[in-house]
């Protein structure tokens, strides 16, 4: 049951997402339910902050529509872009991993629409649903691998200018 | 009630605490006008907690959270099936030892008491003068008397029976909590800023992961006080023929529960415990003292081996604090009042912590006046 709320036969927000995210097409209609039960949706104006550096992380992000500033602040006060997120890709994963302080600040760069997706109740699916889990575990692996490259790769480059 | 935490940075701000007291004293005004509903959504609250544990078990073995609900409840339905047999034969045969013990017991304490009053009289000449004793027998002997049959047994049998119904509503709720709770968290959430989203989060889970160990820790904190307090009193030898280990066990119970209310319920369960201990042995003065001794030696084991064992967190409630809530409860919310006095506290400190740690915080109330700051710009950006 949902509180105060209609059911009806629209779309669900994950299942948009699937032709952008291929990892959602390995799950099954009941997995992607469960996925979408624990997610908790945020809209953003352009500018707005969504986490800060140094803060606590709790979860991470699902970028469904508009795009995400990943930045850090500099020595003097100056802030640099680290990366910007389109549409159908994660941030602040690294929470689901640690209870470390967030490494870099996120704000919305456009109207942002986000599912948030947070440590406590990601583990309690993992733990509660096996499979989905296992899946779920490889995709952040894969995605975590990905950035681990990529930033090695940017640094080879910084090291061959 | 015992309090929930210790630490709680939300809290620290006299703004919020005088909130908070402000908030509980009104809540238990109103409770008066509702306590029908306050009682079992505070019930069904404990209950959900209780069960979460259970639900999730069945659920880790491969059942839908539905499912597991669903098993879970016909469980527990089953087995109050296959108890109530045994439990109506006890109550059968309970009452019957009552109907002839009661009146047995009641003469017991009229004469222990007397002989006491008379006691205490005859040493001090000013109470002889002023017959005490005869003034509080002859006002004890009218209100266990035929007053006690014509008004005060029916409106016992008038209030529970007004309260079994409202009972009744606990599986209900607590049903829908388990079921759709996290939905209405989520759907809580939503209103949220999102500023003050993250904290929130964070702190809604730390705030559920203590609840839970807290009603644990007090069912387990009961039985140990329950099994404890039996076992005490029949090393007492007051577990006779007339009072069977299974009457201890259920006065051990009793008592505990009334430890559930602080200070007030000690006492109360103190008293209970001397007062059966009178009855049995009018005589013995060894057991009424050994009766004392017991109940403090249990309160004492409460507070330094079974409540950090099962609770494992100290008080963090003011005694003197403590004390006032449960008497304004008294006076606004009458004996309901009184009872959901601190956990009715106890809920707006959560309510309390959690507001105060996010509003407190500048950085995020300086993010939560940005992010009005570019709605009210977007909404207004066409108007001259």
């Amino acid at each position: 049951m949902l509180w105060f709320k209609k059911t009806g036969s629209v779309s669900s927000p994950l299942q948009q997402m699937r032709a952008k995210l291929p990892f959602l097409n390995e799950l099954s209609a009941r997995e992607l339910g469960l996925l979408e039960s624990i997610a908790h949706e945020r809209q953003y104006m352009p500018g707005e902050i969504i986490f800060d550096e140094g803060e606590e992380g709790v979860g991470m992000y699902l970028v469904m529509e508009g795009k995400v500033r990943i930045f850090r602040k500099g020595m003097i006060g100056n802030q640099h872009d680290v990366a910007l997120i389109p549409p159908g890709e994660f941030f602040g994963e690294l929470a689901l991993l640690d209870c470390f302080p967030r490494s870099a600040s996120a704000s919305a760069v456009e109207p942002t629409l986000l599912l948030g997706f947070f440590r406590p109740e990601i583990m309690d699916v993992i733990q509660d649903h096996p499979r989905l889990g296992m899946k779920f575990s490889i995709e952040l692996a894969r995605h975590l691998g990905a950035r681990l490259r990529e930033s090695t790769e940017k640094g080879n480059r910084a090291a061959v200018v | 009630m015992r309090s929930l935490g210790n630490s709680r940075s939300g809290l620290d701000h006299p703004l919020v605490w005088s909130c908070v007291i402000a908030a509980t004293l009104l809540a238990l005004l109103i409770i008066r006008q509702i306590w029908w509903l306050a009682f079992p959504f505070v019930m069904s609250i404990v209950f959900y907690y209780i069960s979460t544990p259970w639900i999730t078990f069945f659920q880790r073995r491969g059942l839908s959270k539905n499912g597991a609900i669903w098993v879970f409840l016909g469980i527990v339905t089953f087995l109050i099936m296959l108890a109530s047999p045994f439990v109506i034969a006890g109550i059968n045969e309970s009452s019957e030892v009552a109907q002839k013990q009661v009146p047995h017991f009641v003469k017991a304490a009229q004469t222990g008491l007397n002989e006491v009053l008379h006691r205490i009289q005859d040493s001090n000449p000013d109470l002889e003068q002023l017959q005490a004793a005869e003034y509080i027998q002859a006002q004890l002997s009218d209100m266990l008397g035929p007053k006690f049959y014509k008004d005060i047994l029916p409106g016992f049998f008038d209030f529970v029976m007004t309260w079994v119904p409202s009972f009744l509503l606990t599986p209900y709720i607590a049903f829908f909590f388990l079921r759709d709770g996290f939905s209405l968290k989520k759907l809580v959430l939503r209103g949220i800023p999102n500023a003050f989203f993250e904290r929130s989060l964070r702190l809604f889970e730390s705030i559920d992961e203590q609840l839970q160990q807290y009603f644990l820790g007090m069912i387990a904190l009961t039985v140990l006080d329950s099994v404890t307090l039996a076992v005490g009193l029949a090393i007492l030898g007051l577990v006779t023929g007339t009072f069977s280990f299974g009457m201890s066990l259920l006065m051990g119970l009793v008592c505990a529960i009334f430890a559930w209310v602080p200070i007030v319920g000690s006492v109360a369960g103190c008293l209970l415990v001397v007062f059966v201990s009178f009855v049995l042995a009018p005589a013995n003065w060894f057991s009424v003292f050994g009766a004392v001794i017991l109940f403090l030696t249990v309160r004492l084991l409460d507070d330094f081996f079974y409540m950090p064992v099962t609770i494992g967190r100290s008080l963090s409630v003011h005694p003197l604090l403590t004390v006032l809530i449960i008497l304004a409860g008294g006076v606004l919310g009458g004996v309901p009042g009184m009872l959901l006095a601190m956990p009715v506290l106890g809920i707006f400190m959560v309510i309390g912590e959690m507001i105060g740690e996010v509003m407190m915080d500048p950085r995020l109330r300086a993010r939560y006046k940005q992010a009005q700051r570019l709605r009210k710009k977007e909404a207004s950006e066409d108007l001259i």
